[in-house]
């Protein structure tokens, strides 16, 4: 069984899309990524970045997460700043310890596509 | 390479950067269209071309499937055939009950139209057969069929002149539509909270009507804002309903109050950030201009409310 379906499949995903899009946007260090003029676009990609951290279904593959992210010229600090954003979401949502880290597990394995490397 | 239109039999070259409305007209086809911007839906056609996704945004899956697209957000990057016109949204038509000034800036429009729509939603107004703009209704569907539309005037804006100067009560007028999601749903214990800028105040008057009519019970506030006090409305009508609906607050703010009670003299932005510093839970309905839904939105969104629960009706300005 997937993390996804362990934590409540896309009812998870709805109930930490807000919490984290929010975060997000109020974080200084990587607000200007998701300030857009069109919120539901980006509220939809954060619905699909979550369904993809917890192990859901998703169609990203490492090549998308390359050529989306490539001209941002992203660093660690950014990725940093996206993954705390993640673990206070699900803390914030009283996720158990070991789903939290399994999720933050998928999220860094997607690091290096993130940033170019 | 340069794209092309066929439409009628004709072949019509793209200039760099145009849309296809833009070449047909240019071109001498009679193509009814409105706003250009991508609301109105009044130039939609019909091809089975390959069209960029930006020229079938906002359009419904059946009609995207029919091959639907909005000739004025359509710039092909190669050729396209146009099969004609999509078969046009029915046009209704409605007879002119009262022109009625509301403030120094916006005008009442009454219509008598048998019609269906759900409060907050809008209507194309056609001047002539070819042109129309979008106003929202500011009415709730009645057996008395009247439709309250408010217009604002602008000194050089075509429809608002020919709306307070030349039309009459008596004379009718041709009406297409509705459109639009921003409407009152959703269980009636929520607190609302209904923000409008300008004209936006005619599709929350509706929602807010439609939601008093259902028997909202939750608290509602309702803050109506402009730059200038002047160009306020409704400040008597909504301040009296909120005598007989308890449950209602009524706020009115103004960058400049011009000295007028019950005008808060404030920032919109800042005057619904400290009354409104928590908006979970919240349902919130914006409507107004571009700037003032967007900056809103978030403003919204950052205080708490759920994304699913903030609707919005953007006003987009004519894009010419």
């Amino acid at each position: 069984m997937s993390v996804y379906e362990k934590i409540g499949g896309s009812a998870a995903v709805d109930a930490a899309v807000d919490i984290f899009y929010r975060k997000v946007l109020a974080d200084d260090r990587i607000s200007e990524f998701f300030d857009t003029v069109d919120m539901e676009a980006q509220h939809a990609k954060q619905k699909a970045f979550l369904t993809m951290a917890f192990g859901g279904p998703n169609s990203y593959s490492g090549k998308d997460m390359r050529e989306a992210h490539k001209h941002m010229n992203l660093t660690e600090e950014h990725f940093n700043a996206v993954a705390e954003n993640l673990v206070g979401t699900l803390t914030e949502l009283e996720v158990p310890q070991e789903y939290i880290d399994e999720i933050v597990g998928i999220a860094l394995s997607v690091k290096d596509d993130v940033l170019n490397k | 390479m340069t794209a092309i239109v066929h439409y009628q039999s004709t072949a019509v070259p793209l200039d760099h950067g145009e849309t296809v409305l833009d070449a047909l007209l240019r071109s001498g086809f009679d193509i009814p269209h409105g706003c250009k911007a991508g609301a109105c839906h009044a130039c939609m056609l019909q091809s089975e071309s390959e069209l960029p996704a930006t020229a079938q945004a906002g359009l419904k899956e059946n009609q995207k499937s029919l091959g639907y697209f909005l000739a004025c957000q359509c710039k092909p990057a190669e050729a396209i055939t146009i099969a004609g016109a999509a078969e046009a949204t029915k046009r209704s038509s409605a007879e002119v009950i009262s022109i009625q000034s509301l403030s120094k800036s916006v005008v009442r429009l009454q219509l008598k139209a048998d019609f269906k729509y759900i409060a907050g939603q809008y209507i194309n107004l056609w001047k002539d057969p070819l042109t129309c703009r979008s106003y929202s209704l500011a009415s709730i569907p009645t057996e008395d069929n009247i439709l309250e539309l408010h217009i604002k005037i602008f000194e050089h804006g075509v429809f608002g002149q020919w709306i307070e100067n030349d039309l009459r009560p008596g004379d009718k007028v041709d009406i297409s539509g509705p459109m639009g999601e921003c409407f009152y749903s959703g269980d009636k214990s929520s607190p609302l909270l209904m923000l409008a800028m300008g004209t936006g105040l005619a599709p929350i008057y509706g929602i807010l009507q439609d939601a008093l009519v259902k028997g909202h019970v939750g608290k509602i506030n309702i803050v109506a804002a402009a730059r200038d006090a002047n160009d306020l409305y409704y400040l008597d009508l909504l301040s009296n309903m909120a005598k007989f609906n308890p449950q209602l607050n009524t706020h009115f703010v103004a960058q400049c109050s011009d000295g007028r009670e019950n005008v808060t003299e404030a920032d919109v932005y800042s005057y619904v950030k400290a009354e409104f510093s928590s908006t979970k839970g919240y349902r919130v309905y914006l409507c107004g201009g571009e700037n003032f839904v967007k900056k809103m939105k978030r403003q919204a969104f950052l205080a708490g409310a759920n994304m699913p629960d903030i609707y919005a009706d953007v006003f987009l300005a004519f894009g010419e």
